[in-house]
């Protein structure tokens, strides 16, 4: 029986050597006093837009531009808010779970806040220095044509009309 | 559509603009011609030698204009240039004379009756306008031709400058030796 006890005792403390490797580096890590503390739980949010180019806050703090890629937002409250000029703002309040979540918004356009932003044709040209009809290529396509054509008509009436007005008479060396 | 039509206001003016200049180039004639009214004579005047010259006997007109060269007036050399699909041509002699000729198709289609006979119009374009005391009037001429033969002849001064706008009635006698010709009207 005594023998049985050693046998016994000796396998433990074997055991025990062995884990000990493992055991010194799991306590360390366990123990560290200033380790970083575990990333808070985040889930996925899809905010799609019926417009692009809106701003999208999520709590106030600006996230970027319609179209979005889905943001990694931490779990609990959020409130989203979509924005462009033109349209009506939209704003939504969420409660994020681990599951994540989906927001679409529908911007309604506003017709008297799109006539205060488009200036008037007249304002726009004055601002550039002059109407853009002039750099439409097709303008001076068809000036260029109209010239041409005139330049024909010119030419034909000449070789083929009643010649010229006169015959050049050229003047007497004193 | 706003948009489209102020492009089109804004466009249609160069469009009026290109299409009216090269009006104005068509309906424009240009400096105002003196011109040389060239009357065959029909016989009746009283100080020719009362021959008539026939339209369909004249193949050719010669029409030159001769300086004064005891003056020292001349025209300055030019090579010969055609006109008209090459109906007239102009030149300036070895002589110093400046020659027109006309030839058959010009004659046919600048003819026109005037009274019992026919004339040529011959607008020409003067670019001697100055009243230069040392250029003398020089010398007109105007022949006839039939066949490369002179059948009708006149000769007088030219009043110089010519003047724009003016019409010169000159006659064209038919001598007795060519009154036979004058009257020929076989091609």
């Amino acid at each position: 029986m005594r023998r049985v006890a050693l046998h016994s005792l000796s396998i433990v403390l074997l055991l025990a050597c062995i884990r000990t490797p493992a055991a010194a580096q799991e306590i360390p890590e366990a123990a560290a006093p200033d380790a970083p503390a575990p990333p808070p739980p985040v889930a996925s949010v899809l905010i799609a837009v019926n417009a692009d180019d809106a701003e999208v806050r999520v709590d106030g703090e600006p996230v970027g531009r319609s179209p979005l890629a889905p943001l990694q937002l931490s779990l609990g409250r959020h409130v989203v808010s979509v924005s462009r000029p033109g349209f009506r703002p939209g704003s939504r309040s969420i409660e994020l779970d681990a599951d994540g979540a989906r927001l679409d918004f529908a911007l309604e356009f506003d017709p008297e806040q799109a006539a205060q932003l488009e200036p008037e044709p007249e304002a726009e040209d004055a601002v550039s220095g002059g109407p853009d009809w002039y750099r439409r290529w097709y303008v001076w396509a068809g000036a260029g044509g109209a010239l041409l054509l005139g330049a024909v008509i010119i030419g034909v009436a000449a070789s083929s009309g009643g010649g010229p007005a006169g015959y050049p008479l050229p003047p007497i060396q004193p | 559509m706003t948009r489209m039509n102020d492009n089109s206001r804004g466009v249609l003016p160069w469009l009026l603009l290109a299409l009216a200049l090269p009006a104005l180039g068509c309906g424009g004639d240009g400096p105002e011609p003196f011109t040389l009214r060239l009357i065959a004579d029909d016989g009746s005047t009283p100080s020719g030698p009362g021959n008539a010259i026939i339209l369909a006997a004249v193949d050719k007109i010669q029409v030159s204009i001769t300086p004064d060269r005891a003056m020292g007036n001349t025209f300055d050399p030019l090579m010969p240039r055609l006109f008209d699909g090459g109906d007239v041509e102009t030149r300036v002699s070895a002589a110093g004379e400046w020659v027109i000729t006309l030839n058959r198709a010009y004659i046919e289609d600048h003819a026109f009756t005037q009274g019992t006979t026919f004339a040529v119009d011959v607008p020409l374009i003067a670019r001697d306008t100055t009243d230069d005391p040392s250029v003398r009037d020089p010398t007109l001429r105007v022949r006839f031709q039939r066949q490369g033969e002179f059948i009708g002849f006149t000769e007088r001064r030219l009043v110089w400058p010519v003047v724009a706008g003016e019409v010169l009635p000159v006659t064209v006698f038919c001598e007795d030796a060519t009154r036979f010709q004058c009257l020929n009207s076989a091609p």
